[in-house]
Parts: structure tokens; C-alpha cells; sequence
């Protein structure tokens, strides 16, 4: 029996085969890494199609050395003119940062995606997270660069958040 | 000593007798289904979904999320609805969706080939996995469709290929195909086997939806190997859980019409699946049992209205199969039913496609061109029980009696699978070899 298992950052220490076989007869069970989903369109802007299953089976401690090129020239053909952004982060930084796929969680810092003041803390259901990232990879230095790029233009869910589990809305 | 001896022959060939012609498909064992009025919740959850997703439609008819959900949504009704029509509103949404999806990912190429192969459009399909091949992205799902249409194609050895690429032989995805092919290949035992494996991994995965499809697979395949009595277990068992699994009471219906001979109770059946499941399909089936019962009204009357309803030109080559049957059997328009045979093997050049080839001619009067297409195409490349029967005739006009008389032996063991019109005409062509 195949299990697919979402990968989350702590599992990835190589967690790729664990096949118990007690008997012969007994069903094989294997665990396979087929996905990965951490900071949103990071994979689906930056990962050219060809390359998804490859980068879905990367592990993020080989992502950099995997897809650090390929991402950089992804960059530098969306942005021609990036420096530096808001964070003073370099293209290398920048890519550095965004090429190893992970969410991180702090477990002192208040948990945002960006507040201003934390980067990456974390990320809560009310985040703005695309336009954090349209930010960061083209407002430049002061973040006024490219203001046609740096907003999707979508401030908030069409509907609160609930105050209790689930938490997201009810479909709308 | 003897007497007792032979008493207990008796008994037993009295036994084996009884047991070989007993009724299979026992009304009591569902009649109750099909007296209730049992609400489709399938159909009552899918209109819900669709409500919604419709509604965000409305707002913003270009909204990529709510085209695909509404495409997969279409697709899934059809399964029910059986109205041709959901089919072609998937694609169209498919396929406006698709002008910003292509940039990211090649799902919906793969939500468009399989609507193809619902349509029996195998070559389109095919080019759309092409597609999504080249892609690159989510290329096992892609190989997974790629199998099923090779097969359909008849592009076996590709097809096997792709199969042994299969990192994991243990999966319920491999051993699916891997029936398929040993099926094809008339390894019925190796086919059943696998199938069987099938079914074991979903039941300990406790998929619901695919141990129905598995246990409703296994049964056909069962009643293919005239396993009646094992068949009609397993659809038993599909309809007491989802008592609007349309495949399994047709299988339900065949037994009672062409085992047990009961008219009565496949007619009841395929009445409730009629008003339930509005597909042509009933109506053929239908037709087969007037004639059983030689009510030639009736059986026209089914006649007509099929092939009124596939004629139209939504249904595509869907009922191509079905349509050259009736124009060579029953309507004796082998001009038409040529025109079909050659759109088929244009379609998908497999054994099954010759075959209808084969048959036209045959009808047309050319045996011996028949006898050759059956030679090189046909024979030994299917076992398909129809295939066997045609060319077991084919073969007794072309004057080789002893190869007509094994294949129409051959054919003749699939007399359930058949039914009782065909296996009477085989009977028939054998007592007059």
C-alpha cells in the first residue's frame, strides 16, 4: 500500500522508503515524498513545468543546490531591473532565501508572514502573502518600484474569518 | 452396495444439473431497491457544488477556479445524468480554463484527454498526453491515462511499456492495467488475479468509491469466465452499499436475461435504470430481450429509438460498436455498417476494430477478402468472445471447417457473456458445419 504524504519541513530528513515487512504476505508499505507546498507560488512561479516533479521530490535541504540557478534566472527575467528590495536582501539573498521552499514557524516571534517588522515568522489566515512576495521581488529597495506589480490588488477574504475552529470561512 | 452406488450418481448428476441451471439473480435479494424510492445523494451533492460554483460564475465568467471546478463537476454528473451534453460543457470550461492553466501545469490536459476517451476520441486524447508529457509536470498521472489509451489504441507493446515503467508493482494503479493487459493477452486467470489485488489494496486503504469500481470490474470479469454465481455476489454486494451503482444492476440485469432467462426481472431492472440513468444503452439490451421473446414491436420499437439517439451527432463514434451490430444483424445496411467498420480501425487500429471490418465484408459477400482481414488482423490478436464468433463463421463460408469449429467452440464457452440470441445462432452455425 502507497501512502502519499504531504512533506512538511520536518519531515524531510530522509524519510523517503520505510518499508516494514513482517511477513511475505503482509501488504509492502512504502512512503514516497510527492509533494511539497510551503510558501504559496513560490513553486508555481518560480518551477518551470518540466522541472515540478523534480523539485516536489527535492528535499529542502537540497533544494538550494538543486534549483538556486534556475530560480536567479527566473528573478532576473521577471525583474531585469531588480538591486535590492525592502529587506536590503541581494538577488543571491533574495534567492538564497526563497530557493529552500520551507515555511518557517518561530516559536517566540508573533506568527506573520510580514508585519513590517517580522519576516517570515510564520503565516496567519489574514496574511497578504501574494502581495508580500509581488513586494519583495519587485518593489526595489524602497518598495515603490514597479507599483503596477506590486499588488494583487485583493486586501482581504471575501468573507471574515471565523473566531474558532475551522477558522476559514464557509464557502462563498 | 451398487444400487447405493448409482443413487449417489444420480444424486449428484441430478445436483450438478439443478445447480447448473438454478436462478442466480434472486429478486428478493433486491426487488426492495428498486420498490423504494432511494434519493440519489450523489446527484443531491453534486447540485449543491454546482449551485456554488455556478454562482461564482455569475459573478465573473472568466474565474479560473470556478471553471475548472464546474468542468470536473460536469464530468462527474454525466456519470449519472448520462445527458452527452455535461460532456461538452466540460470541455468548453476545460479548455477556456486552460488558456491561463497551460502556463503552470498540464492537469487539464489530462481532465481534457479523459473526457476524449469518455467520447471514444483516442487519437485526441492521446495528443493531449502528448501534451502534458512533454510538459514534464505530474508525468505519472500523465503515464497512468497514457496506458489505458495505448490500449485502447491497440498499441500494446507501448502500452506494456509504459506499464513496466511503473516504479511500484504493488499499487492499486498497476494492478488495474496489469488486468487490463493480461485480459487483452486472454490470460483470463493472471487478469482476474490481478483485479482481485485490486480490490484487496482499496478495501485496506477503505476507499469506498474504488471498491465499488473494483468489486464491479471484478464481477464483469467473472461473469466473462462464466463465474456467474461469484459475479452477482459482488454486484449484490455494490447495490445494497450505493444503490445507484448503474453498472452493477446492469450486470444484475444480464444475469437474470441471459442466465437465468428471467425477462421479467432484467425488464424491471432496466425499467428502474432507464428512469434513473437516461443512457441509450438500456434500449439495446432491451431490444435483445424482445427478441428472446419474440415480440417483434417491442424489439423494433428499441431498435429505433437507440439508434435515433446515438445518431446524433453529440454522441461522436461513441456507439460505433453497438450501431455496427444492429446495421449488420439487424437492419442488413452493410454500406453504413462498412463506413463504420473503416471509421473504427481509422480510429483504433485493434483486433476488435478488424473484426468489424471482417464482418462487413463477410455481410457484403466477400468472404475470402473476410477471411483474410480475420487471418492477419483477427485471429490470435483478441479472444474477445464477438471477435471469435465472427470469426468462427467467416472462417466455416471460407471452407476451413476445422479452424470455423474451434472458434465458434471457443465463442460458445462466453454463452453467458454473449446471451442467449448469439449463443443460439452459434449453436446453430456449428450444427450446420
Amino acid at each position: 500500500m502507497k501512502l502519499s504524504i504531504s512533506l512538511f519541513t520536518l519531515l524531510a530528513g530522509g524519510l523517503l522508503f520505510a518499508s516494514c515487512k513482517k511477513n511475505d504476505n503482509a501488504p509492502q508499505t512504502v512512503y514516497e515524498m510527492q509533494d511539497q507546498m510551503a510558501r504559496p507560488a513560490i513553486n508555481t512561479v518560480f518551477v518551470s513545468t518540466g522541472e515540478k516533479d523534480m523539485f516536489n521530490t527535492t528535499i529542502p535541504s537540497q533544494m538550494n543546490a538543486a534549483f538556486f540557478s534556475k530560480f536567479k534566472t527566473k528573478l532576473l527575467a521577471l525583474n531585469p531591473g531588480y538591486t535590492t528590495n525592502a529587506l536590503g536582501q541581494t538577488a543571491d539573498q533574495l534567492i538564497g532565501l526563497l530557493s529552500i521552499d520551507v515555511l518557517n514557524a518561530s516559536t517566540t516571534a508573533p506568527t506573520t508572514f510580514f508585519d513590517g517588522t517580522n519576516i517570515l515568522t510564520g503565516r496567519a489566515l489574514a496574511d497578504d502573502v501574494i502581495d508580500v512576495e509581488l513586494l519583495i521581488l519587485f518593489g526595489g529597495p524602497t518598495g515603490a518600484s514597479n507599483p503596477t506589480l506590486t499588488s494583487d490588488n485583493v486586501s482581504a477574504n471575501d468573507k471574515p474569518f471565523l473566531t474558532a475552529f475551522p477558522y476559514l470561512s464557509t464557502p462563498h | 452396495m451398487k444400487n447405493i452406488f448409482l443413487i449417489l450418481i444420480c444424486c449428484i448428476s441430478v445436483f450438478s444439473c439443478t445447480n447448473h441451471s438454478a436462478t442466480i439473480a434472486d429478486e428478493k435479494d433486491f426487488s426492495s431497491l428498486l420498490e423504494t424510492v432511494q434519493p440519489n445523494r450523489h446527484l443531491q451533492l453534486l447540485e449543491m457544488d454546482m449551485n456554488f460554483w455556478n454562482s461564482r460564475l455569475q459573478k465573473n465568467n472568466s474565474d479560473l477556479v470556478a471553471q475548472v471546478k464546474m468542468a470536473s463537476l460536469y464530468n462527474r454528473q454525466f456519470q449519472y445524468s448520462g445527458n452527452i451534453n455535461d460532456v461538452h460543457k466540460s470541455d468548453s470550461l476545460y479548455h477556456a480554463a486552460n488558456n491561463l492553466q497551460k502556463h503552470f501545469g498540464s492537469g487539464i490536459y489530462r481532465s481534457l484527454a479523459a473526457n476524449c476517451v469518455t467520447q471514444h476520441q483516442f487519437k485526441q486524447a492521446d495528443l493531449y498526453l502528448d501534451t502534458a508529457t512533454a510538459m514534464g509536470d505530474d508525468r505519472f498521472l500523465t503515464s497512468l491515462q497514457q496506458f489505458d489509451v495505448k490500449l485502447e489504441l491497440g498499441q500494446y507493446n507501448q502500452a506494456e511499456k509504459i506499464l513496466n515503467s511503473f516504479r511500484y508493482k504493488n499499487t492499486f494503479e498497476y494492478y488495474i492495467r496489469s488486468s487490463k493487459l493480461e485480459d487483452h493477452k486472454g490470460n483470463a486467470e493472471e487478469s482476474i488475479r490481478m483485479m482481485e489485488k485490486a480490490l484487496a489494496e482499496m478495501e485496506s486503504a477503505k476507499n469506498e468509491h474504488l471498491i465499488l469500481w473494483a468489486k464491479t470490474n471484478l464481477a464483469d470479469m467473472y461473469g466473462h469466465h462464466n463465474k456467474v454465481e461469484d459475479a452477482y455476489r459482488l454486484y449484490l454486494a455494490v447495490i445494497h452499499t450505493d444503490p445507484h451503482y448503474y453498472q452493477a444492476w446492469k450486470g444484475i440485469a444480464w444475469i437474470a436475461f441471459s442466465h437465468d432467462r428471467n425477462t421479467t426481472a432484467a425488464k424491471k431492472i432496466l425499467g428502474w435504470l432507464k428512469a434513473n440513468h437516461p443512457v441509450p444503452d438500456y434500449d439495446l439490451l432491451l431490444a435483445d430481450i424482445a427478441s428472446f421473446e419474440n415480440d417483434l414491436t417491442a424489439k423494433k420499437n428499441y431498435i429505433n429509438s437507440f439508434i435515433n439517439e446515438v445518431s446524433k451527432p453529440a454522441y461522436g463514434d461513441m456507439y460505433n460498436k453497438y450501431l455496427f451490430n444492429l446495421l449488420t444483424d439487424e437492419q442488413q445496411n452493410y454500406t453504413a455498417a462498412m463506413r463504420i467498420a473503416e471509421t473504427e480501425v481509422n480510429n483504433r487500429p485493434t483486433p476488435q476494430s478488424y473484426d468489424l471490418l471482417a464482418w462487413a465484408v463477410f455481410k457484403k459477400g466477400n468472404t475470402s477478402e473476410a477471411a483474410q482481414i480475420a487471418k492477419a488482423q483477427v485471429i490470435k490478436r483478441t479472444f474477445e468472445p464477438t471477435a471469435l464468433f465472427h470469426t468462427g463463421v467467416v472462417l466455416k463460408y471460407n471452407g476451413n471447417k476445422s479452424l470455423a469449429k474451434k472458434y465458434l467452440t471457443l465463442a460458445l464457452e462466453s454463452s453467458f457473456e454473449l446471451g442467449p440470441l448469439v449463443t443460439n445462432e452459434i449453436k446453430q452455425e456449428l450444427r450446420t458445419l
